[in-house]
C-alpha cells in the first residue's frame, strides 16, 4: 500500500473515532437540550422552540429542588467542618492512629449505597435511636457518603501546605486559633471550597441512598425526575419536563465540578464516588 | 504524609505531655464517634439482623438460603454477569481507543477528550433517561425515522426498555468514557523516550506499544476495570429503571426483599453478601496495587 493510501485510511479512522467519541459525549446532552426546548415531543423536528418547560421546572419540581439543595447545603457545611477538623488533627499529630482514622472515614466508599441505606434503616428503626423516617437520618446518610470525598480533598490540600507556619506564627505570639485562621486558612481556602462543592454534588445527585432512607412524602429532585417519565396513564407522562429538570441538574453538577477542577488542579477521576 | 509526620508537634510542651496524650484520645474519639455510630454500628446491626431468627436465636439459615434457592443464585449470577460483561466490553473498546487517541493527532481531539467528562460525570439515572429519550420507541431516533420513512406507524426493530441490551447500553455509555479517561490520563504521563528507545532497538511501533507501553498502563487499565465493575455491581437505579425486575441484581433484590416482602433478614443477608464482594474487590485491588509497586 502506498504512503498516501495509508494516510487516507488513518484519516478515515480519525473521523470514525471522532464521530464515536462525539456521539458518546454529545448524544445524551443533545437529546436533553432538544427535548427541553421543543414544544411537543412528537413534533421535535418541526421547530416550535420554547422555554416553557425550563420555566415550568420551578413550578413542578420547586419543593423537591428546595429539599435537595437544603440537604446538600447542610451536608456540605458539615462535611467541610468535620473534614477540616479531622485532617488538621491527623496532620498535626494531635490525633492518634491516622490509619484508623483514614480507614474509618473512607469506609462508606466501599459499601454500596443501597446496603448503607438498609443498614441505617435497620439500626435506627427501633429504640434506642429512633431516627428512621426523619430528615435527620437522611442528612446523616448524606454526610457519611460525602465525607470520604471532602476529607480526601481537604487532607490533600493541607498536606501540600506547610503547617509549621502555625508554629512560626505562634512563636510570634499568636494563639493557635489565630494562627490557623490568619495564616493557614487563606492558603487552603481554594481546597476547602473544592471539598465543599464535591460534598454538595455528592449529596445533590445521590439517588440510591435517598431512595432508601428519605422520609415518605419528602420529595427530592433525583427521585422526582421519574415522576413524569413512567406515568403509564399518559396524563402525566411528560418527557419534555423530565428532560428540562435533568438538564438543569446536569448543568449544576458539571459547573460545580468544573470549579473544583479549576480550584484544585485535580484531575477528574480523583473526584468520583463509586 | 511523611513530611507532615516530620513536623514538630504543634502546641505541645514537655510538661504537658501526659495531658496532651489524653487530649489526643479525646479528639480521636470525638472525631470518630459519628463514623462509629453511623457507619460501623449500622453495619453491625445489618450483620446481626442477617444471623438472628425472629425469635432471637443465632442462625445461618438466611445465608444457606442465599446459596440454595435458585432465585438468589440467579441474582448473584446476574450481578456478576452484567458487571463482567460491561467491564469486558468497555475495556475492549476503551483501551485501544485510548491508545489510538494517545498516538494520533487530529483537529478537535483535545476538545473531545476534555469533554469526555460530560458522560463520565453525568449521574447514571440521567444517562439512562437520555438513552430512553434517544433510542426508545418514542425517542429521537424513532421520530427521525418515522419522518424520514413517512411512516407514522414505524417502530424501531429493537427495544431499549426492559431489555438486557438496554441496560448494557446505559452502562457502556457510563463506563467507556471512564476507561478512556483513566487510561489516557496515565498514558499522558508516560515519557515518549521509552517507546522511542524500543523502536531504536528495532521494534515496530505496535511491538513497542505492546511490549513497553502496555505493561506500564496495566495498573490504570486494571483500576478502570475495578471501578467499572464495582459501579455496575452496586447499581440499583439503572437496572430498576431500564429492566424492571426481570434482570434484577443483588442490589435490586435487596430493595425488593425489603420493601416488597418486608423480609428484613433475607434482605440483610443479601446486603452483607453484596458488600462483602464489593469490599473484597476494592481492597483486593488496593493490595495488588501496593504489592505491585513494591515488587
Amino acid at each position: 500500500m502506498s504512503g498516501g493510501g495509508r494516510r487516507g485510511w488513518l484519516r478515515l479512522a480519525d473521523v470514525m473515532v471522532a464521530t464515536l467519541l462525539g456521539f458518546f459525549v454529545f448524544a445524551p446532552l443533545a437529546v436533553l437540550v432538544l427535548l427541553s426546548l421543543t414544544e411537543e415531543w412528537g413534533r421535535a423536528f418541526r421547530g416550535g422552540l420554547t422555554l416553557r418547560w425550563l420555566l415550568e421546572v420551578p413550578n413542578a419540581f420547586g419543593a423537591a429542588i428546595a429539599h435537595s439543595v437544603l440537604i446538600a447545603g447542610v451536608t456540605m457545611a458539615a462535611t467541610l467542618l468535620m473534614s477540616a477538623m479531622v485532617a488538621y488533627g491527623v496532620l498535626t499529630r494531635r490525633v492518634h492512629g491516622p490509619i484508623l482514622v483514614d480507614t474509618l472515614v473512607m469506609t462508606p466508599l466501599t459499601i454500596p449505597y443501597i446496603v448503607l441505606g438498609l443498614a441505617l434503616i435497620l439500626a435506627f428503626k427501633a429504640p434506642p435511636f429512633r431516627l428512621h423516617g426523619t430528615v435527620w437520618l437522611l442528612l446523616i446518610g448524606h454526610l457519611m457518603i460525602a465525607m470520604p470525598l471532602g476529607y480526601r480533598t481537604t487532607q490533600a490540600v493541607m498536606e501540600a501546605t506547610d503547617l509549621s507556619l502555625v508554629e512560626a506564627a505562634r512563636s510570634l505570639g499568636a494563639s493557635e486559633w489565630t494562627a490557623v485562621r490568619r495564616v493557614i486558612l487563606p492558603l487552603i481556602a481554594p481546597g476547602l471550597v473544592a471539598a465543599s462543592l464535591l460534598a454538595f454534588v455528592t449529596s445533590l445527585q445521590n439517588y440510591s441512598l435517598s431512595f432508601m432512607i428519605a422520609p415518605e412524602r419528602y420529595k427530592l429532585a433525583p427521585l422526582e425526575i421519574f415522576t413524569y417519565v413512567f406515568a403509564e396513564t399518559g396524563a402525566y407522562s411528560n418527557y419534555n419536563l423530565a428532560a428540562a429538570v435533568s438538564l438543569c441538574m446536569m448543568l449544576v453538577l458539571l459547573s460545580a465540578l468544573g470549579v473544583v477542577r479549576w480550584l484544585t488542579g485535580q484531575s477528574w477521576h480523583e473526584n468520583i464516588n463509586v | 504524609m511523611d513530611a507532615a509526620r516530620a513536623l514538630p508537634r504543634v502546641g505541645v510542651t514537655a510538661p504537658g505531655r501526659a495531658a496532651s496524650v489524653a487530649k489526643s484520645w479525646i479528639w480521636l474519639g470525638l472525631l470518630l464517634a459519628p463514623f462509629l455510630l453511623f457507619v460501623v454500628y449500622p453495619f453491625a446491626a445489618l450483620v446481626k439482623t442477617s444471623v438472628v431468627t425472629p425469635t432471637g436465636a443465632f442462625t445461618l439459615r438466611f445465608y444457606q438460603d442465599l446459596f440454595a434457592i435458585p432465585r438468589y443464585l440467579d441474582k448473584t449470577w446476574n450481578t456478576l454477569a452484567i458487571a463482567a460483561l460491561t467491564t469486558t466490553l468497555s475495556l475492549l473498546l476503551g483501551v485501544p481507543l485510548s491508545f489510538y487517541l494517545w498516538k494520533r493527532q487530529f483537529p478537535g481531539k483535545r476538545i473531545l477528550v476534555n469533554l469526555l467528562v460530560i458522560p463520565y460525570m453525568t449521574p447514571n439515572y440521567i444517562l439512562a433517561l437520555a438513552i430512553i429519550f434517544l433510542f426508545g420507541q418514542n425517542g429521537a431516533l424513532a421520530f427521525a425515522l418515522r419522518r424520514l420513512l413517512i411512516d407514522p406507524e414505524y417502530r424501531l426493530p429493537f427495544n431499549i426498555l426492559f431489555t438486557y441490551h438496554g441496560i448494557l447500553a446505559v452502562f457502556i455509555f457510563h463506563s467507556l468514557t471512564l476507561v478512556v479517561f483513566l487510561v489516557l490520563a496515565l498514558l499522558a504521563g508516560i515519557e515518549p523516550e521509552y517507546e522511542e528507545a524500543a523502536r531504536s532497538l528495532g521494534a515496530s511501533s505496535l511491538t513497542a506499544i505492546r511490549r513497553v507501553v502496555l505493561p506500564m498502563a496495566v495498573p490504570a487499565i486494571a483500576g478502570a476495570g475495578v471501578l467499572v465493575f464495582s459501579r455496575v455491581m452496586v447499581d440499583y437505579v439503572v437496572i430498576s429503571l431500564m429492566g424492571g425486575y426481570r434482570y434484577a441484581t443483588l442490589a435490586v433484590e435487596v430493595v425488593n426483599r425489603y420493601f416488597g416482602y418486608l423480609t428484613y433478614e433475607l434482605a440483610a443477608a443479601l446486603a452483607v453478601f453484596l458488600s462483602t464482594m464489593t469490599m473484597a474487590i476494592m481492597y483486593g485491588y488496593l493490595y495488588w496495587f501496593r504489592w505491585r509497586r513494591r515488587a
